[in-house]
Formats: C-alpha cells, structure tokens, sequence
C-alpha cells in the first residue's frame, strides 16, 4: 500500500522545479499585483503603499481613456481573431494540396510571426509615414488622392495595426489547420465525392465539423494574444493620436509610467480577469462543438 | 535508495536552473522606446544593462568601473569623449546604463527605492531636486573644488537646504524660441524677422504661398507643449507664474481660473486651423522635425535652442536663425529651461571617491572642452570653452540672455507634475488639433480633473 502510495506520489517530485519557478515567477507576481490593486501603491512611496479598497477600479471604470482602451482592445482581439482565422485557414487549403513547392509557401506564410514586433512595427512606420514607402508607391502609380497620414488618424492606424497583426500571425494559424486538415480521414471525403457532394458541400459538411478542434485552439489563441496585445500598438502608434489607439496594456504602462502603481495593477488585474473570463467561456462553447471521426 | 536518487536530482535540477538565471555578469536587453531623443523614434531598440560588477581599485592604480545611468538623448559624442579619455588617462571605466528619456525617471526612483542606483545619475540639475529627495539620496558637492569654479553656481543650489548636489555641463541650459531655416525664409521673399506675433501670422501665410511648411510640429508630445510653457511663463511673469503655481499645488486655485493660459492654446491651436502646421503632425517624428528644417521643406520650428544645433548636425551647410516670440505683445523676455543637464552622485554608492574625482576632472577644460566641441553653449565653470556661441544664438544673446532678461518656463514651477503632463496635458495638446473636437478652455478643464485625480492619488492632503 505504501508502495503505491510512493509510486503515485513519484512523478509529482519531478514536477517540483517547474511548479517551483512557474510559482515564483508567474503566481507570486499574479498575487502581489492582485494585493497591490486594492492600495494606492505608487512610486514616491514604494515602501509604504496604503490600502484604498475599490478606488482604483472606481477610477479606473470612470476613465474615458480606460474605457476607450477597453473599446479597442475587443476590436483588436475579434477582428484580429476572424481575420486570423480566415486567413489562416485559406492558406492552409492552399498549401495542405501537394504541389511543387508547397514546402517553400509554407515557410514564406510562416516567416512573419518569427520576427520581433518591434521590428514589424519599426518597419511599417518606415513604410506608413507620410514621405514612407506605402505613398511614395501611390505616388508613382498616380494615385495620390489616396495619400495620407496612414497612423495619424484613429481609423487607418487601427486598419494598419489589425492589419499587422493578421499578416504576422495568419502563417502561425495556417499551421496550425494544416495538421487539423491532415488528421481528417481521406475515406470521409470519398465517400462523400462517391455520394455526389460538391466541393463546397464537402468542405461545409467534412471539413469544418472536423476542423472544430482546430478551431478551438486558434481561437482561443487568438482571443487571448488579441486582448493582451501590446508590442504592435506601443511600437507603431504608442497608443497615439492623442490616446486613440490605446489598448488595455498599453493602458496599464501608462499608469505605470505615472508612478501609480497600484492603478496599474489594478487596470492589469482588469485585463487579466478579462482574458480568463473569455478565454474559459470561448474554449467551454468551441469544446461542446468538436466532433469525433 | 531510489528515493536518494530521486531527491538528488531534484536538487541538481533545481540548483541548475537557478545557476543559469543567476549570473550576475550577463548582460540582458529589454524592449524599450526612443521618445524625445536625437533619432528616429524606433521602438524596437534595446538598452542594455549593466550587472553592476565594479572590479576593486588597488593602490596599484588598477582599473575602476563605476556606474552611470544616461538617458537616451543626451548620450551626446561629446559626453562619450569624456568617457572615452577617462578610461585612457585615469584607468577609470564608466559602464554606462542608457535608458529611454521617458522612463529615466521611474528607473531612477525605482532604483533609489531598491538601493540599487548606480553611482552617477544623468539628469536636469536643479529639476531633480524637486522629484526626489535630494539629501537623502544624492551625495553633497558643496565642498568640492570645482564649485568655486561654477559661473552661476546659484543655478544648481538646492532651494531647500542651500547645498549643491548635482554636477552640471551647462550655466545657461537652453532657451526657447522659433529656429528657422534663413533660406526658406529667403526663398519666400521675408526679409526681416517677425517681432510680433501678428507678424509671425503673416510671414506664415508667406511662406504657406510659396509651397513651404510654416511650422513643423512632430508627434512627440514634448515638443508642441513648449509653446505653452514658454507663453505661460511669459504671460504670468516670474512672480505670477511661482504665485500661481504654489496656489495650484495647495488646491487653492484651478488651471482654469487664468483665462490667459486658455487664450495660449487657443492662439497655439489658430495655427493649425489655419493651415500652417504639417498635415502629418500627429505622426511625424522628432528626426522629421529636425530632417524638414534642415532640408527646407520646412521654415521653422518651436524648441529650445538645442534643437539648431540637431539640425546644424544633420545639415551643416544649412543656414539656421532663432528668434524668440511672444504671443503677447510688449513682452521683453525669453524663457529658458532651468535646467542643465548633469550627474549627481548616488549617496551610498560604493565608489562615492572615484566619482567625486570623474567629476573634478569633468570640470577641467581638458575634458570639459570636448562637451562643448560639437554642441557649442554656455559651460558651467569659467575656463572652459564653450566653443563659439552659435551665430543662431546671437540675436538671443544679444537682446536677452546678456541683459538677463530671460526667465524660467512655466513647467519650471510645476517641476512634480511632469509625469501627469507628459500623459495628459501634452498629449491632449496634440489630440485637440487632430480632432478639433477642444478649445483651450476645454483642455484645461479637461486637465484639470486629471489634476486633482492625481494629486489625490498621491495623497496630497489638500486634494484629499
């Protein structure tokens, strides 16, 4: 009985560095910003902080700036989650086929998500300003009725930053359907082309219906990554026109550029309790939805 | 004895994961962002940090290194000749940690908070007085030999105590005003300087005709806002301007009872509306800035005197004027930024000596000349040569700073409001002309909820 007891308990041991690390870098600094939200914890007094009970998240929500954060964060994470969506999956039933070089498209859709955001938000605000690449090319073509300040108005910076994002990480995704679409059973699909369904049949009625596990991490993915974002905007707009842009991290650095510590993790323990909230509420809906071969 | 064996390499696994996290020499990079500095914006630059290991002077004169935080825009070439010269003559090595202007200061009270500064900290002296304690966490200079040496050692006394805790480069900082590009002036047929701001107007709409940006404006929240402080200042005066800062700061006074200061911003937003700023404002870039003047394409441009010197380096054959500008007529002054850049010393730093002596030798024409060889001003000490006084400053020298008509800017007086202002009042100054959607009025109002928000977040009795 010992024994067993022993044997059952041994692998946990193992487990004990990783829960150890994950612990004291993950869940401590979780706790200590879920402590400090409810003080008014800033930098003039590190040492100090005094408990202010709901007053930040009181502040927080009476904050137009914070709700225009909140606003543009959930457009960023469902367009951006469609359009990933979409996107990848299209380039996975292209590239899945076999042809002479499918090998190459495939890492040529993939290249984009390897590189640093900062990078791609260096380089598109090369290409997006106003003497920039993109209208010195509208220019030659003779279109200048469509030049202008592509990141100084609200509209075309939010385009170009869910544009981004979709470009980046559309290839991820791809990868992603590609082993969804290569785990459906071939018999399915003949069988069904020898009952006479079109293409479009078989893709509505096999390919989808077989492709809700995929579908379940992508999205979940998706969502997440979406309502975290911060990299893109701080590099290629910083939040800007005026707070425009601004997302909920970007949001949360702002107030911790101010010193007010407590605000910030308040705003991020938002953030956070969001992200769960969705995230556990989507995977719930997208795991009822899977079918079985 | 398989137990043994298991809890063995538990701690073997444990001890090396820790062991490669813990090396106290690597070098780390993390994300960081450019904001008011000489180059492009770049977001994806990394600042790297040093493991603060200093190795141990001996008598036998082996190699110090000691710490020092920069920020960004002032890591000028001058200062890296200094360095450079300490590490060749004096075996004195300076392991520079450059942070982004915008975070310089967060770092710097949050390293102060930890008791983790390094030795010696870049920034405006006497402004640093103001956001943090200076006595308790700066070492006192007072006594050092090179004080007896400053022009204006006034300029870096603290207020407080009367001690002087910080080392400075400079004994006129900066003054603001237009910086313009006497060709394009010349290519638009103006002839003479505007004097008035109703001439300003008029040389505007000049140089609009002629197919050149009048004024450029980039993005970069702390530049538009220096035509309000600069008018702000000049508005209330000296007097006023300190009066009305101290009944702001006790809650006995709202930024909107001086209807003068909405008045400012609604003459700063005419500017726009009628067409003489850049089309690309809210996304232009302070190298653009500097890159139109330069070039032309752009006539002039609203900064401290700093900023000709830019755009001289980026075009030495340009031809660059400067001129300062009331919006109000018959005022006589210039305003300054108070402040010069400079190091203080981190009170408990465990190279304390070896600083004092940087410092001592940074006050000697020998170094400090290279300061000045190619970003010519006004030098902190006497014998040292600040090069030839920039022919851009001339009219400035001549009319204001000789006769000491030159007083602080407003922002001088609200020196613990910087971090709210950088992230509201200056980023509303470039949302209300995108948007059109404020008057100065608005603005201020705007403001001023987030003031008192603020400073009842801080805790400040009065708002309280």
């Amino acid at each position: 009985m010992k024994n067993k007891v022993k044997e059952k308990i041994y692998p946990g041991w193992m487990c004990v560095p990783a829960l150890g690390i994950y612990t004291l870098f993950y869940i401590v600094p979780i706790a200590a910003a879920f402590f400090f939200s409810f003080t008014d914890w800033n930098m003039d007094r590190m040492n100090a902080p005094k408990f202010a009970g709901l007053r930040n998240f009181i502040n927080l929500f009476g904050d137009e700036v914070f709700l225009r954060s909140a606003g543009n964060t959930m457009l960023f994470a469902v367009m951006t989650t469609v359009l990933k969506l979409a996107v990848g999956l299209a380039l996975a039933l292209l590239v899945v086929q076999k042809f002479k070089g499918n090998g190459f498209f495939r890492t040529l859709f993939y290249l984009p998500c390897v590189l640093s955001c900062m990078i791609i938000g260096l380089l598109f605000t090369g290409i997006l300003k106003m003497d920039g690449l993109l209208n010195n090319a509208l220019r030659a073509v003779g279109m200048e009725s469509m030049i202008c300040d592509w990141l100084g108005k609200y509209g075309t910076a939010m385009f170009w930053i869910i544009f981004i994002e979709v470009w980046m990480w559309a290839g991820f995704n791809m990868f992603l359907f590609i082993s969804g679409l290569q785990s459906i059973p071939a018999e399915l699909y003949e069988s069904a082309q020898m009952d006479g369904a079109s293409a479009w049949e078989r893709f509505v009625k096999i390919t989808l219906p077989m492709l809700a596990p995929s579908f379940t991490v992508v999205t979940t993915l998706n969502i997440t990554g979406g309502l975290k974002v911060f990299d893109l905007v701080y590099a290629l707009t910083g939040g800007g026109p005026g707070f425009d842009t601004q997302v909920l991290s970007t949001y949360a650095y702002r107030a911790f550029g101010l010193g007010l510590l407590g605000k910030s993790s308040a705003s991020s323990m938002v953030l956070s309790v969001g992200v769960v909230a969705v995230t556990f509420a989507m995977n719930r809906f997208l795991r009822s939805k899977e079918v079985e071969a | 004895m398989k137990k043994l064996v298991a809890l063995a390499l538990i701690g073997v696994m444990s001890l090396g994961i820790f062991a490669g996290c813990g090396n106290g020499n690597e070098k780390n990079a993390a994300p960081a962002e450019q904001t008011n500095s000489n180059v492009e914006e770049n977001a994806g630059e990394e600042s790297e940090e040093s493991g603060g290991q200093e190795e141990a002077a001996n008598d036998a004169g082996e190699a110090v290194t000691i710490s020092a935080m920069i920020q960004q825009s002032r890591y000028y070439d001058g200062l890296q000749a200094m360095i450079d010269k300490l590490k060749e003559e004096e075996n004195i090595i300076i392991d520079v940690q450059v942070v982004p202007d915008a975070e310089s200061l967060n770092m710097l009270k949050m390293k102060l908070n930890s008791g983790e500064a390094p030795d010696m900290i870049d920034y405006n002296i006497p402004a640093i007085y103001d956001i943090v304690d200076p006595a308790k966490n700066f070492a006192d200079m007072s006594n050092e030999a090179w004080v007896g040496r400053l022009q204006i050692p006034d300029n870096v006394t603290c207020k407080a105590d009367g001690k002087i805790y910080g080392f400075p480069f400079l004994s006129v900082p900066g003054t603001h005003g237009f910086i313009y590009n006497m060709e394009a002036f010349e290519k638009a047929g103006i002839k003479e300087v505007p004097a008035t701001w109703a001439e300003l107007l008029e040389a505007c709409d000049t140089l609009k005709a002629a197919g050149i940006t009048p004024i450029y404006v980039p993005k970069d929240s702390w530049v538009p806002q220096i035509l309000m402080t600069d008018n702000f200042a000049k508005i209330l005066g000296a007097d006023g301007a300190q009066e009305f800062a101290d009944k702001l700061m006790n809650n006995e006074a709202k930024w909107t009872d001086m209807p003068e200061l909405a008045e400012v911003i609604d003459q700063y937003l005419d500017l726009y509306a009628k067409g003489y700023i850049n089309d690309n404002f809210a996304s232009a870039t302070y190298d653009d800035a500097i890159a139109a003047v330069a070039d032309g394409s752009a006539a002039m441009h609203f900064n401290g005197d700093f900023f000709a010197a830019s755009v001289l380096e980026a075009n030495p054959d340009a031809k660059v004027g400067m001129f300062a500008m009331s919006m109000k007529d018959g005022v006589d002054v210039a305003t300054e930024n108070m402040s010069s850049p400079g190091f203080v010393a981190y009170k408990d730093s465990a190279n304390l000596d070896t600083v004092k002596k940087v410092f001592d030798l940074w006050s000697t024409p020998e170094y400090a000349d290279l300061y000045f060889a190619d970003r010519p001003g006004f030098p902190a000490f006497a014998d040292v040569n600040g090069g030839e006084i920039p022919s851009y400053l001339n009219d400035i020298n001549d009319k204001f700073i000789k006769s000491g008509k030159v007083i602080p800017e407003w922002n001088y007086y609200v020196m613990d409001l910087n971090a709210l202002c950088e992230s509201s009042l200056y980023v509303y100054y470039v949302d209300a002309p995108a948007k059109g959607n404020m008057d100065g009025a608005a603005v201020l109002e705007k403001f001023q909820k987030d003031f008192e928000q603020y400073m009842k977040d801080q805790g400040v009795e009065a708002f309280n």
